[in-house]
């Protein structure tokens, strides 16, 4: 029989102790890591048709899809990763947005630690009164999309 | 002897009692509710929308339910994928609420380079084909603003005091509101600011010193 078992039966509450101080020692030490994702990866090859001044506003959702957000009036607080803008009279603005948010958490004992990273991928178009495109935009931070 | 079905029903009411909806979690948010590291238990478990926050969980309570034997939507917090982001995210409040210190990192956005901008007179298709998109656009038939921006914050807090397991034990009144709390709060940008005339061509650019060494 060897030496562990033979200590479990001569001393149970001692070894109950180390093993319970032990596994509160091992909870207090934690790591974690993860990605939140927001959306779908955005049709980046599909921008480089875009022309300004030829495409259309039809062409542009039948390449790039739903957009994420329209804007026709104007937004002027900015949120995390939405960008505030206010077009001029006459004007759409379309947005397609994909967001990663990249976290790291650890904790040892009494000590915390939280990081976190946000990228973004970001199409913007930019339509004038007669629903051509007059300005686009794109930003790629993350490494997906299609 | 006690039989294998009344041990069961011992369980399960034990279980009850020991659960958010039960007359521990009540008990719990009587005593501990404001100064536990879980935050209050009860309603964050029998309400609906249930979610979790860094600092702890949160829900609707819908009003003084307080003998709900489950959630409302029981279902629903079961099969949603969700609920295991929410139990994370329990797991992480808890270990900030028991942490002596705790820091913690954010960083956001792209900002742009003052190498990047082109020259005076680009267009502001140039511009965005160069920078990308802007995190401020203000457009008026007498001229643009245009910004980016890429920021950076951290936050560092030592909580020092008697735990409230510790300070229910010790018969002193009022050890528990002993307690030191330090904390430090920074954020920094940096950024670009361009100007863009009636004609939509670049004017000027106004770059902000880089200080997100964070």
């Amino acid at each position: 029989m060897s030496t562990s078992i033979r200590m479990l039966q001569q001393h149970p509450l001692r070894c109950l102790a180390w093993l319970t101080g032990s596994a509160v020692t091992f909870c207090l030490i934690a790591c974690a890591t993860g990605v939140e994702r927001f959306g779908t990866p955005l049709p980046m090859a599909e921008v480089s048709r875009i022309e300004p001044g030829h495409t259309t506003r039809s062409e542009v959702l039948a390449w790039l899809g739903p957009p994420a957000e329209r804007i026709d009036g104007g937004r002027v607080s900015e949120d995390e990763g939405r960008p505030a803008i206010v077009p001029r009279a006459g004007e759409e603005i379309l947005l397609w947005r994909y967001q990663e948010r990249h976290e790291i958490f650890g904790t040892a004992l009494l000590y915390t630690r939280f990081s976190q990273r946000t990228l973004t991928d970001t199409v913007m178009i930019v339509l004038d009164e007669r629903g051509v495109v007059s300005h686009v935009a794109s930003q790629r931070q993350t490494g997906s999309g299609r | 002897m006690v039989g294998r079905p009344a041990l069961l029903g011992l369980a399960l009411l034990a279980a009850g009692g020991a659960s958010g909806c039960g007359l521990l979690a009540l008990g719990h948010d009587a005593v501990l509710g404001s100064v536990s590291p879980v935050g209050r238990v009860h309603d964050p478990a029998v309400g609906r929308g249930f979610h979790v926050t860094p600092h702890g969980p949160v829900a609707d309570a819908e009003g003084e339910a307080r003998l709900r034997p489950f959630p409302a939507d029981l279902i629903h917090r079961l099969g949603s994928p969700s609920s295991f982001r929410s139990l994370v995210r329990g797991l992480q409040a808890l270990a900030v609420g028991t942490s002596v210190v705790v820091e913690r990192h954010d960083r956001s956005g792209k900002g742009a380079a003052a190498d990047e901008v082109p020259e005076r007179g680009a267009s502001a298709q140039e511009v965005l084909g160069r920078l990308g998109v802007p995190d401020v656009w203000l457009r008026r038939s007498s001229g643009s603003v245009m910004a980016y921006r890429r920021k950076a914050s951290r936050d560092l807090s030592v909580n020092l005091g008697m735990p409230p397991i510790a300070a229910g034990l010790v018969p002193i009144p009022g050890l528990s509101n002993l307690a030191f709390r330090y904390g430090v709060q920074e954020e920094r940008s940096s950024g670009i600011v361009l100007f863009f005339g009636a004609d939509d061509r670049l004017l000027e650019h106004v770059v902000e010193s880089d200080e997100t060494g964070l």
